[in-house]
């Protein structure tokens, strides 16, 4: 069986005494120097979009994708010239001519 | 920007106390919170209330510290800076009060970075574990598991000093 926390524990003394405990003040006039000498970020427009395509880690992903199209495009462009082929040949041996 | 400073730095100033070992430090991670703000503020929502946006980074923040610290250790084999003797150079308000608070901070410095960010907000800021789960985008389970070890860690840590 659990025991219960002992409410009195030294511990517990502890840290309901450390829960008191406040700051010291800040150096304020470092902090606004440093805020207000960070650059603003400015919003991102679509040069910055078109650059982050090529994060370095959308490289990977890109390159896989670009080639699947390609394989594909190659693929498409066999079988139509594979279909043309017959007719081609036709028209080779008949001069066109029925 | 200044606006936005004076309005938020004495919450984030009382939160990041809980997690700086001297004002020297807290004076950094304020600033660092402030400055990563900045950075960050075109990925602000504006449906998404600012003080809890902030307060998300700023608990980053301090995780960050924490991390650093214990790297710090393992790497260079510092003689534990966060088992230094508490700064005497700030005279606080309530003495008693920031005795007792570098003694949890001392005994919370034992346990693994993640552990002790959790206790920390848990135990110095009072945070709910769901609170806490959803600062860090942790599953309540993992956090539950994780208060469980922290706990367990932090109960041989009282053991060995009489405080339990």
């Amino acid at each position: 069986m659990k025991t219960p926390p002992d409410p009195e524990s030294a511990w517990t003394r502890l840290l309901a005494q450390a829960r008191a405990d406040t700051p010291p003040p800040l150096d304020q006039a470092a902090l606004l120097r440093a805020v207000r000498s960070e650059p603003l970020p400015t919003s991102a427009t679509w040069s910055d979009d078109f650059l982050g395509l090529f994060a370095p880690q959308r490289v990977l992903p890109a390159c896989l994708a670009g080639t699947g199209a390609l394989a594909l495009f190659a693929s498409w462009e066999i079988w139509s010239v594979w279909q043309a082929l017959p007719w081609a040949q036709l028209l080779v041996t008949t001069g066109g001519a029925p | 920007m200044t606006a936005l400073v004076e309005r938020h730095q004495a919450a984030i100033a009382r939160l990041l106390w809980r997690f700086a070992r001297s004002p020297a430090d807290l004076d950094d991670l304020v600033q660092e919170t402030f400055l990563r703000m900045v950075r960050g503020l075109p990925s602000w929502q504006p449906q998404q209330p600012f003080a809890h946006w902030l307060l998300r980074i700023a608990t980053n923040t301090g995780r960050d510290y924490f991390r650093r610290h214990t790297v710090r250790r393992r790497w260079h084999a510092e003689p534990a800076p966060d088992a230094s003797p508490p700064d005497t150079v700030d005279p606080a308000a309530d003495p008693a009060a920031r005795a007792a608070a570098n003694e949890v901070k001392t005994l919370l410095a034992a346990l693994p970075p993640d552990e002790r960010t959790l206790l920390t907000l848990h135990h110095l800021e009072g945070w709910g574990l769901a609170e806490i789960a959803r600062q860090f985008d942790w599953t309540l389970t993992a956090t539950k598991l994780r208060t469980w070890r922290a706990r367990r860690r932090l109960r041989a840590l009282l053991l060995d000093r009489d405080l339990l």
